[in-house]
């Protein structure tokens, strides 16, 4: 029984109630037409719903803000069904852009009805709930409320900036040539030292000059290896590291800025990992090439921030998800006890670069009060202090200001770090 | 609008122009302006967002009919005004659906098989009512009674049906 029915019989209700304290049966007559709408329609209720539910996506991977098409197959598998509305659970994190993922019709047994709207959202996994049909009998009073469980998924990718190469000076390398410094010598275009001739040194590495000084020993040229490295990118997503009034768009700044590192370390031909280091430890195991891209890409589309007791502070990080020595690439807004873990991580051996997003040059989000500036220049300062200390530690620290265009902000604040800070001083 | 909402329109001004009438017939001049008040709210309130606040009118000019009838106001009339009142309530909830139709000649063919149904079920029911009203019945215990147990067994087993039907939902 519906709202409807509910209705009327609470009015033939009123209206007996009304008929008996006036001992009068004028008011039950009135009653008629309600009570004949009402029998009419359990007379005609419609048999259960028997329907094959076909629900497709025209991409299940999509951009922030792409549209996304979205197609719903019904066919009536039982009886004939008059009066049929269709109401697609459509997540509440997506928003309908164009058509209607409701749909009213009547279905004859075997037929079949199709139907499209579209979709767009932020960055996030989405995934649809069944499809509501509420087949009803032609006076709307006993209709059948039916779900057909329908499983879709949509996976919002986070939206990556374009970034040059970035220079990195891990302390290991991998067998493979690539563009990072490999610390020894060996084929490359950087000069990287000077020794005594050997047999079989090509004619155009002697160094021609030095060997002239010297008549009894000849000299040749060395370069620079260049290989891939092992890059492990960690992402902050502890809630505490999002204590400002736009925490939402710093934290899409990290994602943004993760996955524009990991795209830009892959196209380098790098081997790349990646831990979301929050409430939960998402990670991806190290790998290379378009399909780690793609794996790197939908962790980050799920990432969120969350408080983890137990990982409340970098302490915790699994350094053993990552290879001993390799690069350590951290994207956070930085807490102030992070410097000491940081540090005592380049004391085991990792190269690390910080990227952090600067929440100071950040603007609140619509609506939000403005912080005080008394606030401001507290944080301001104790971040200052935080990248002041690892800096001179040795570790690389790209202070990301967000109040320009992210991208050019982001290859500047990278660009302040070359080859040789980052990395630290060659060990 | 569509059709059908233009006869929700129509159905819901005869329901208060017929209880207007019969107000002003019967000698309440004060009370005659009041349905069309609300005719003229739940015709507005069609369509605008207000679907909670539009199912208001009915049970209220419903009820002005039954407290008409009591204070001597024409009983075909409030016959004609309640009847005319369910048809708008109707109406108006299949507009509801009916605009969610992929196109306009599907809605079209909706609304006239409901409009088909529609019709003979308010009439049994307004001419069941006109007998109540016109036709004088003496009816003993035993056929109250059975009337009565037949009422209750009949509503017994449809709301039991609805709920193993639900159950196997």
């Amino acid at each position: 029984m519906n709202s409807g029915a509910r209705l009327l019989a609470a009015l033939v209700l009123v209206l007996a109630v009304l008929s008996l304290a006036a001992l009068d049966g004028r008011p039950m007559a009135l009653a008629m037409p309600i009570l004949a709408y009402l029998g009419a329609g359990i007379l005609a209720r419609p048999e259960k719903a028997v329907l094959d539910v076909k629900r497709s996506l025209s991409v299940h991977r999509a951009g922030p803000g792409v549209p996304v098409e979205v197609r719903l197959h019904v066919r009536n598998a039982g009886s004939a069904l008059e009066e049929i509305l269709f109401e697609d659970g459509v997540p509440s994190s997506l928003e309908v852009a164009e058509g209607c993922p409701r749909f009213f019709t009547s279905l004859p047994a075997g037929a079949a009805v199709e139907w499209t709207y579209t979709v767009r959202g932020g960055r996030g996994e989405h995934a649809w709930g069944g499809l509501r049909v509420e087949s009803d009998c032609h006076c709307g009073t006993t209709g059948k409320i039916s779900m057909f469980p329908v499983e879709t998924r949509l996976s919002v990718l986070p939206s990556e900036l374009r970034l040059p190469r970035i220079a990195i000076r891990p302390r290991q390398t991998r067998g493979f040539a690539g563009p990072v410094y490999a610390r020894a010598a060996g084929t490359g275009i950087l000069m990287y030292g000077v020794r005594e001739y050997r047999m079989g040194d090509p004619l155009r590495r002697m160094n021609w000059r030095l060997s002239s000084r010297d008549p009894r020993t000849v000299f040749a040229n060395e370069f620079e290896q260049e290989r891939v490295a092992d890059i492990g990118i960690v992402v902050d997503a502890r809630a505490g590291s999002y204590a400002h009034p736009a925490s939402g768009a710093l934290f899409e700044a990290v994602v943004t800025a993760s996955a524009s590192l990991a795209e830009r370390f892959l196209a380098d031909g790098n081997r790349v990992a990646l831990l979301v280091y929050g409430h939960t430890l998402d990670r991806v195991a190290p790998g290379y090439g378009r399909r780690q891209r793609e794996k790197i890409r939908l962790c980050l589309a799920s990432a969120c921030t969350g408080v983890n007791y137990a990982m409340e502070s970098l302490e915790h990080l699994p350094t053993r998800l990552f290879p001993a020595r390799s690069q350590l690439v951290l994207v956070s807004p930085l807490q102030p006890g992070d410097s000491k873990v940081l540090r005592a991580m380049r004391g085991l051996g990792y190269s690390i670069l910080v990227v952090s997003p600067d929440p100071g040059s950040m603007r609140p989000s619509d609506g939000g009060r403005p912080p005080s500036a008394l606030a401001t220049r507290i944080v301001r300062l104790e971040r200052t202090t935080v990248v002041a200390a690892l800096r001179r530690a040795g570790l690389g620290v790209a202070d990301w200001k967000l109040d320009g265009d992210p991208s050019e902000s982001l290859h500047s604040a990278l660009e302040r770090n070359r080859v040789g800070r980052c990395g630290g001083p060659p060990s | 609008m569509r059709r059908i909402g233009w006869a929700f329109a129509a159905a819901a001004s005869g329901s208060a122009v017929a209880l207007s009438l019969a107000s002003l017939a019967a000698g309440f001049p004060m009370a005659a302006f009041l349905p069309p008040v609300l005719a003229a709210f739940w015709i507005f309130s069609e369509g605008r967002g207000m679907r909670r606040l539009g199912e208001v009118p009915f049970p209220i000019l419903t009820t002005a009919c039954a407290v008409g009838i009591l204070s001597g106001l024409s009983a075909p009339a409030c016959l004609t005004a309640q009847v005319c009142a369910l048809a708008a309530w109707d109406m108006r909830r299949f507009h509801g659906k009916s605009r969610l139709a992929p196109d306009n000649e599907e809605a079209r063919r909706a609304e006239k098989r409901h409009m088909e149904r529609l019709v003979p079920v308010l009439a049994v029911g307004a001419l069941t009512a006109a007998c109540g009203l016109f036709v004088r019945v003496r009816l003993g215990f035993a056929a109250l009674l059975g009337l009565g147990i037949l009422l209750a067994v009949g509503f017994l087993g449809y709301v039991a049906e609805e709920r193993i039907s639900g159950d196997r939902t």
